[in-house]
């Protein structure tokens, strides 16, 4: 392969989502359309008008790591840790201790949209009930935004640059574009990057609910309806993705296997609003994405929509994928893999990211689950509940955040 | 002085001690009376600091900066646990 030495590879790429640990069953939950999401068990939701989430069952660092970790009551830290620990080993960068060999500089750079928010609600919790005293003395530490970057950094010995990047749904995508930037600019060779969030926290959850965007349904594999008609909000989950990516240059002299390159990252911020979505901030976004990798709409080949199942998103969205990519006579498959994992916040865009990964590998396009009536009516394929083989070289996923912080990276075979 | 079986309730519960103030990071029912702090146990001056809070809120005790520089092992915790106690 005669490519640029700071080409960007990807070597190796870990998840825990509600579909389970590893990005094998990742995939094949999301190729399989087989949902994640079901009745919350980790707190007491009774009486709540929303009991559903993407919760992820049974995981924690203690069964997958080599040392002990401890940092048990943070459970999207938790996830982190074992996603992590998956994608440094499939690159092939951890020793029988899970170190990175001191050879090695990796950056960390990881994204999440609401942090250790388990510390920050206990050690509230604390205060509120019994006073200035009761607060513990590493609440501080624990309950710092830069937790996550901070402890994956120290456990696994990643000496490189190291930051928590905080965007809210697009936290994940924009660590990986921004490790994406530092390799390319040749600050970095080797940048461990993703995204983790756990918003299944009493408070968290009630503050969510209160925003009256969450769709509750007493079957919950049905409750979350990407540019379905009956869609009626978003579903919330849990888990991480992290990846490893590093220059092609350092790839090949280590001599490690090559998942997907990617190509481009595309940003824009819609300036707009808070919360509500509009379809040309994403728009600029996209095209942006496409300028950078030097390519025409009509390359892309499949595009993992962010797809919340919120009413407002996905008619924006839809509104935008057609005025950027009109409509082709081939078709262009879109699908919202958040139909089976939920809403993940800062882990989405990582997630999601992988399973661009995987669906190149596999050349197949995962479904959107319960879009039984499509809406709205752009003519657009979004892939309905069944999945299928594609011929795919190159593939775009989306990420766009409260705030308007929009990110779309863009991948391709090798 | 405490009686062997109060010394028995304060190890059980010392042990839970160190499994909060390291947050699940030690093996605690490996841990023996010989063990040092530091050295032994690895705890940084945020846990050593954590262990001064949890000596207040489970046993009340409230070793002054000096008595806190003299627990090495810990041995030295029960004994300043149990001498409060008693």
């Amino acid at each position: 392969m005669n490519w640029d030495p700071r080409t960007v590879v990807v070597t190796g790429a870990g998840a825990v989502s509600p579909c389970g640990v590893g990005r094998c069953a990742l995939w094949e939950g999301a190729a399989q359309g087989r949902s994640g999401i079901d009745w919350i068990e980790s707190f007491d939701v009774s009486g709540w008008p929303v009991r559903i989430a993407g919760e992820v069952r049974g995981c924690t660092a203690e069964q997958w790591l080599t040392r002990p970790v401890g940092l048990r009551r943070d459970r999207s830290l938790q996830f982190g840790l074992v996603a992590a620990h998956e994608a440094l080993q499939q690159a092939g960068l951890l020793d029988a201790d899970d170190r990175v060999p001191s050879r090695f500089s990796v950056g960390m750079i990881a994204g999440s949209g609401l942090g250790p928010c388990f510390e920050a609600e206990y050690a509230y919790g604390c205060f509120f009930n019994r006073g200035r005293e009761a607060v513990r003395p590493m609440t501080v530490p624990k309950s710092m935004h830069n937790a996550l970057s901070s402890q994956l950094s120290i456990y696994f010995g990643l000496r490189g640059a190291s930051q928590t990047v905080a965007a809210a749904c697009a936290s994940g995508a924009l660590a990986i574009a921004q490790a994406w930037t530092l390799i390319r600019s040749g600050l970095q060779e080797i940048v461990l990057c993703g995204g983790a969030d756990s918003p299944l926290t009493p408070g968290m959850f009630a503050a969510w609910t209160n925003m009256k965007v969450l769709a509750h349904h007493e079957e919950p594999a049905r409750a979350c309806r990407p540019f379905d008609r009956r869609r009626r909000g978003l579903v919330l989950a849990e888990g991480a993705g992290m990846v490893v990516l590093e220059s092609w240059e350092s790839a090949q002299r280590r001599g490690v296997p090559v998942l997907a390159r990617l190509s481009a990252c595309g940003y824009s911020s819609d300036a707009h609003d808070l919360t509500a979505p509009t379809p040309e901030g994403p728009q600029r976004a996209m095209k942006h994405c496409l300028q950078i990798a030097g390519k025409s709409p009509g390359e892309v080949d499949y595009i993992n929509a962010h797809g919340t199942a919120t009413p407002a998103n996905d008619v924006a969205e839809a509104t935008a994928i057609a005025n950027v990519f009109g409509h082709r006579e081939s078709g262009l498959p879109i699908s919202s893999t958040k139909s089976v994992l939920g809403h993940a916040l800062g882990a989405s865009g990582a997630l999601e990211f992988i399973l661009c990964a995987e669906a190149l590998q596999h050349q197949f396009v995962p479904p959107t689950r319960n879009c039984d009536e499509p809406d709205p009516e752009t003519g657009l394929d979004f892939v309905p509940n069944v999945g299928r083989p594609h011929s795919l070289r190159c593939v775009l996923t989306n990420s766009f955040a409260f705030g308007g912080s929009n990110c779309c990276l863009l991948l391709e075979r090798v | 002085m405490a009686t062997p079986s109060d010394r028995t309730e304060i190890i059980a519960e010392l042990r839970e001690v160190f499994d909060r103030v390291t947050d699940g990071r030690l093996d605690v029912s490996r841990i023996g009376e010989d063990a040092h702090v530091i050295n032994d146990l690895g705890l940084s001056s945020l846990e050593l600091l954590e262990l001064r809070f949890e000596l207040e809120s489970v046993w009340n005790v409230v070793p002054d900066d000096d008595q806190v520089r003299r627990l090495q092992t810990v041995r030295d915790v029960i004994e300043l646990i149990a001498a409060r106690a008693a």
